[in-house]
């Protein structure tokens, strides 16, 4: 449903990618942890198709539009409400007219922001500007979703919604690829982990039933860096 | 990751078990001048190696050709449980990198590392 072969990109003479294959099948979440300048970042943009890699190929079942992606940008437009907002992505991602706002409406609760769906974004907290950006990735109902570092600027609350709500998308057999730099966060989603240092997935498999603890000690020892 | 004691003054013995012979070579030049070396192979040279030379520190690929690493690693925690190991890789899948961590006194590196990475690893370990 996602996968990679063989990718390779640089910018320049830093390398983001070098040799990263690895295969998802449905209701898989992957975690990939690395310290910044690993090149996690590259790697989702790849996968949505916003980046060409230098080599190697990258697979999504369904191709973009399959694809709901959070980054560090909301993506909403500040002059619009919530609600406007989904409803404007939701018509750029085909949604049937009769199906959008509903499914805006059920977002909007589902993710707690019904009190201020019809307030300007601009208005939004960034936790709440996070929470309605997570609305618009999950608006097309994408079997896929790319989030890279989704938990930045979320309080604990939110944090926790994000979690429930992502364990929930797992169970009806989306595929999750998330990034983090905290090993802490998100770990408990993952059905897959991998390592990503220097362009590289250095570890990569099956999560098991190991803690967050013990992937965090294997982490420090592939990466061997301090932010673990 | 625990140490034996050792004499004062004196230089910490390790064995490094690599298959590839200009890794072994790299090993030979870059570590005999700061420590007593010995090399093996493959797992049976390891075993024999770890019997006569009496490792205080084992540098171990995962990947031999007669052994599994972590079987390897396994077999020598019966008999040396404290004994230091750092278990040398290239990209590795997760559940062989927790085996490692399990049997304690373990760590590893993922090549291609620095030799003074493992230099360091070794010189950590007091």
């Amino acid at each position: 449903m996602v996968s990679a072969e063989g990718l390779r990109h640089a910018y320049g003479a830093v390398v983001a990618l070098d040799d990263v294959s690895f295969t998802l099948g449905p209701g898989h979440t992957l975690a990939i942890f690395g310290p910044n300048g690993a090149g996690k970042t590259t790697l989702l943009r790849v996968l949505a198709g916003l980046v060409r890699p230098n080599g190697g190929s990258a697979r999504v079942a369904g191709g973009r539009h399959a694809i709901g992606w959070i980054d560090h940008q909301s993506h909403l437009y500040g002059d619009l409400s919530v609600r406007e907002n989904l409803e404007f992505w939701a018509t750029l991602y085909g949604v049937p007219r009769a199906a959008r706002a509903p499914r805006a409406t059920a977002l909007v609760k589902r993710l707690g922001l019904a009190a201020r769906a019809d307030t300007p974004v601009r208005t939004l907290s960034r936790g709440l500007m996070q929470r309605a950006a997570i609305a618009r990735a999950l608006i097309h109902e994408p079997p896929v979703l790319l989030l890279d570092e989704p938990f930045t600027g979320l309080d604990l609350a939110a944090a926790a919604e994000l979690r429930a709500l992502l364990a929930e998308l797992r169970g009806a057999g989306r595929v999750v690829v998330l990034t983090t730099h905290n090993v802490d966060e998100g770990v408990e989603l993952a059905s897959d982990v991998a390592f990503q240092h220097r362009g590289r997935f250095v570890a990569f498999g099956p999560r098991g039933t190991r803690s967050a603890a013990e992937i965090a000690a294997a982490y420090r020892q592939a990466v061997r860096t301090d932010d673990a | 990751m625990a140490s034996p004691s050792r004499p004062a003054g004196a230089r910490r013995r390790v064995l490094f078990v690599e298959d590839e012979s200009a890794l072994r070579r790299t090993y030979q030049r870059f570590f005999a001048t700061r420590y007593d070396v010995a090399f093996a192979a493959t797992g049976t040279e390891a075993r024999h190696q770890l019997d006569s030379f009496q490792p205080e520190v084992l540098v171990l690929d995962l990947r031999l050709p007669d052994t599994d690493g972590v079987t390897l690693l396994q077999e020598i925690r019966q008999s040396r449980p404290t004994l230091p190991v750092i278990v040398t890789t290239s990209y590795i899948s997760m559940e062989p990198l927790f085996q490692v961590l399990d049997l304690g006194h373990s760590g590893y590196l993922v090549k291609p590392f620095e030799l003074d990475d493992l230099a360091a690893r070794i010189d950590g370990l007091g």
